[in-house]
């Protein structure tokens, strides 16, 4: 049997943050040539137990054993001597150096005197045999999340490590680049390494997996052999229920949800003509690097999906309509009444909001407590002076309107569990104010199942209300579901417009920009039926 | 060696905040005074003031993630505008001290804006300009002293401030004592700082600015508005030192060294024991103004030379710098 020769045991890890227990008696067997799959809700202690093993967090109690010694961990530098590697959920490079230096840092079987050219020519041996190519010159800094991802590994790899712990590595991952991660994974396997998959889909769980462990609240609820179980069950040993699918209403196709009201419209200073008066948010024909000529449209109680891998104008176009950029030409219309010249703020009080691509960049204060990144949008300031006890009060609702995972009010966001720390941008956006425009990136990265579908009930019940949504996603099942209507961004271009029907794999190789742009109507009766003048060029 | 080392403490025992050990009291007894302790006292308190409020200038811009480090500057440009308006008073005493505290404030503030000028509109680095807009400072100083504000009589030195334009001192069984309420004013600015941070939205929009730029600016804080204002702020309160030192502390006038006291990098080194917080700051100031009345004393008693007064801050205060970081690394 193998488990009997399993190279890493844990064994009754138990971890407290405080009064928090984030592990209650963990046990977990990796033995080599087998991929063992993490799964549990968000805040279940996955990445905690990782960073044990990693050598960042020390448990309170328990044991490590490697090859049936036990050993203790005290640091990633020990880890990695004894053979253990780990990519993060959230990534660990420094932008301004280039691949060979990211890789080679911190490497401390590197002699005084770096031999670049060997290690180099080691490191392009490495990436070729895993098939996840790398240019060892390039900067960081100019790499596609994917290509970081792939540095991240080859950086783990590059040390020999005989375990390779992957934190969420499908996160941000194109589905070819997805594809490319798991033939490498699999070639590790051959190798006779152990790999532990940490992720939130279920769908790559089962593919890729050899084994299962499942954690709710610290403790494990399954464990054994991925093919014993369906994606099901395992949702619902997960979340401890069944997960029901959501159901969208059909576009109603009349304008007359919310608008902006005529006080509203007083405070934007000019006020131009009305150009398509019915749309929410009216972008036209604005330009900035890499987008040309974009326009498009959102009407009340509308969903626009934005499809397309990252890197293609999103975050740009985002930006232009938040009033981050100002485009080098074109022009953008809320209600009708141009917002160009009106700053992020102003903006905001018209009632965008915005779920950012990066949480912790873009979205949230770390050092801050979740209440102080509540307030964050003004909404709690009065005369100048913070509502400091409105504000805590609002944060205990939202938290448990949102069952956000927290200690209390508190309780700084970095350390939050990723998806915890999404919840909380997600109420800060939502639920504080009611906005008339959303502008989601990626909303749903990261959440386990249960929050997704929260996050997507969120969402719908917003264009319920009349608001109009802008999703940008990489995801295309999210988009498909979602979605009133879909276009394809590629290069900074609108590749395609249409409806849902058109199905996955039409969507899918539009991303990569492989046909000819055109417009199809969509068949009577068909959602967003109403509407098809989303502009492309 | 060792006696050396007992009688260097002796000294501090008995010249500063506390009183002699009593199994010492023969040594020297006759030179210890029934006023001496609370004498001691009153010295810290005076050094402690101009270094509580550089400390809390310093202090604000760091959350802000401003790295001003010119309040060396500062503080001489409101000690020479405190002096210039100090020397032609109207009115009542209170509206003369009004408009000298006020003059420093704002002298302060705008030299630091030219630091915040030229980040806002050419980025230069802010560290640079008030780093160099410190000898800028200083060259001011002399020229003014050379020209326009130089004493009749002939000293290399400005008039002295007139009775009018002193800050009142505080009297103790009836004697008036050194303390001027120059010290309570820095503590008032403390608690008003600590206020500021906590309450107000500016505050708030600070320390986010400070802590995540990015974000703070998705979120549609102004940063470049806040940081501007905070560096004014933080100048602000610097030349307010300069202010209360010219108005509070003998001789009362302009002098050469004045461009040399040190105070504003000792802020640094102030505001950082104090954790960046006013309050933990006020400690740290009342601590570092303890160590200088010390080092006085062991000076005239001793002939210790003051220098060994700044190595003593900077191992002190690197000591403490590593013991609280160190729990970072134990977890
Ligand atoms: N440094 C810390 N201080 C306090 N609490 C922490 C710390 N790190 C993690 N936690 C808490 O421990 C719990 C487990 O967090 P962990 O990051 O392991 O979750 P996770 O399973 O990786 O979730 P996700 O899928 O959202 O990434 C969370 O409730 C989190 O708030
Ligand atoms: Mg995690």
């Amino acid at each position: 049997m193998m488990e009997n020769l399993a190279s890493i045991q844990l064994l009754h890890i138990k971890k407290t943050f405080a009064d928090l227990v984030a592990l209650d008696g963990v046990c977990l067997s990796l033995p080599p040539g087998r991929v063992h799959g993490l799964l549990g809700e968000n805040g279940a202690g996955k990445t905690t137990l990782m960073n044990i093993l990693y050598g960042l967090l020390r448990a309170d109690s328990g044991t490590i054993l490697i090859a049936g010694q036990p050993t203790k961990i005290h640091s990633p530098q020990e880890a990695l001597l004894a053979g253990i590697g780990m990519v993060h959920q959230h990534f660990t490079l420094a932008a301004a150096m280039t691949v060979l230096d990211n890789v080679l840092l911190g490497d401390r079987r590197a002699s005084r005197w770096l031999d670049r050219a060997t290690a180099a020519a080691r490191l392009i041996e490495l990436s070729k045999h895993l098939g996840l190519p790398v240019d060892p010159a390039a900067k960081i800094s100019d790499l596609s999340v994917g290509g970081q991802q792939r540095v991240e590994i080859l950086k783990a790899l590059y040390r020999d490590v005989q375990t390779l712990i992957l934190d969420e590595p499908t996160a941000v991952l194109t589905p070819a680049e997805t594809e490319q991660l798991f033939t490498a994974v699999n070639r590790l396997k051959c190798e006779g390494k152990s790999v532990v998959f940490i992720s939130h889909k279920l769908g790559e769980i089962k593919r890729i997996c050899d084994d299962l462990t499942v954690l709710r609240r610290g403790r494990v609820v399954f464990q054994g052999t991925a093919t014993d179980v369906s994606t099901e069950e395992i949702a619902r040993q997960m979340i401890g229920r069944d997960v029901v699918p959501i159901r969208r209403s059909p576009f109603s196709g009349s304008a007359e949800g919310t608008r902006f009201s005529e006080a509203e419209k007083k405070s934007v200073p000019s006020a131009l003509p009305l150009k398509d008066a019915q749309a929410i948010l009216n972008v036209d024909a604005i330009s900035i690097p890499p987008l040309e000529n974009i326009s498009l449209h959102i009407h009340a109680g509308e969903i626009l999906g934005i499809a397309g891998v990252d890197g293609n104008g999103q975050q740009e176009l985002s930006e232009a309509i938040l009033g981050l950029r100002s485009p080098a030409s074109g022009q953008i219309f809320a209600s009708g009444n141009d917002i160009g010249r009106l700053s992020i703020a102003d903006r905001a009080a018209l009632g965008i909001a915005h779920i950012p691509n990066d949480r912790r960049r873009e979205g949230l204060v770390g050092a801050m407590s979740v209440t102080e990144n509540l307030a964050l949008k003004h909404q709690f300031s009065r005369l100048g002076l913070m509502r400091w006890p409105t504000a805590r009060r609002t944060a205990r609702d939202l938290i448990q309107k949102f069952d956000i995972r927290v200690p209390s009010a508190d309780t700084p966001v970095s350390t939050l569990s990723g998806g915890n720390q999404q919840k909380v941008i997600l109420a800060r956006e939502l639920a504080i104010v009611e906005p008339k425009l959303v502008i989601a990136m990626n909303p749903a990265r990261g959440l386990d199942v249960a929050a997704t579908q929260f996050v997507y009930e969120q969402l719908l019940a917003c264009r319920a209300r009349g608001g109009a949504i802008l999703l940008i996603s990489s995801e295309l099942d999210e988009l498909l579901a979602l979605c009133d209507r879909i276009g394809v961004l590629y290069n900074g271009r609108f590749t395609m417009s249409g409806f849902p029907r058109e199905g996955i794999a039409e969507l899918g190789r539009m991303m990569t920009g492989a046909s000819p742009t055109y417009l199809r109507s969509p068949p009577p009766g068909t959602p967003g039926g109403g509407d098809r003048k989303m502009d492309f060029r | 060696m060792g006696k050396g080392i007992s009688k260097i403490t002796r000294v501090i025992w008995s010249r500063s905040v506390l009183p002699s050990p009593p199994s010492r009291r023969v040594w020297r007894a006759d030179e210890i005074k029934p006023a001496e302790s609370y004498r001691s006292w009153i010295q810290t308190l005076i050094a402690a003031t101009p270094i509580l409020m550089t400390g809390l200038a310093v202090a604000v811009a760091f959350r802000a993630s401003v790295l001003n480090i010119g309040a060396e500057g500062q503080y001489v440009t409101g000690a020479i505008a405190a002096v210039a308006v100090g020397l032609h008073p109207h009115g009542s005493a209170w509206l003369a001290i009004g408009t000298l505290l006020l003059a420093g404030f704002l002298a302060g503030a705008m030299f630091a804006g030219v630091a915040a000028i030229l980040h806002q509109y050419r980025r230069v680095p802010v560290v640079l300009s008030t780093l160099l807009l410190n000898f800028v400072a200083a060259v001011l100083l002399k020229a003014l002293l050379q020209g326009p504000l130089h004493e009749q009589g002939g000293q290399l030195q400005s008039e002295q401030l007139p009775e009018v334009a002193q800050l009142v001192h505080l009297s103790l069984h009836g004697r008036p004592t050194q303390l001027h309420i120059g010290f309570f004013i820095a503590v008032a600015c403390a608690v008003f700082i600590s206020a500021l941070l906590r309450f107000t939205t500016f505050g708030f929009h600070l320390r986010a600015t400070g802590q995540n730029p990015v974000a703070a600016r998705f979120a549609g804080i102004r940063v470049g508005a806040i940081s501007l204002a905070t560096l004014c702020l933080s100048g602000g309160l610097a030349g307010l030192a300069g202010a209360i030192q010219m108005s509070g502390v003998p001789p009362y006038l302009l002098l050469p060294d004045t461009a040399s006291s040190g105070f504003g990098f000792t802020g640094i080194a102030v505001a950082l024991l104090g954790r960046l917080s006013p309050m933990g700051i006020v400690f740290s100031a009342l601590f570092f103004g303890w160590l200088q009345t010390a080092f006085s004393a062991l000076e005239t008693e001793l002939h210790v030379p003051f220098l060994t007064l700044q190595a003593t801050q900077g191992s002190i205060l690197i000591a403490i710098l590593i013991l609280t970081n160190l729990k970072r690394f134990t977890r």
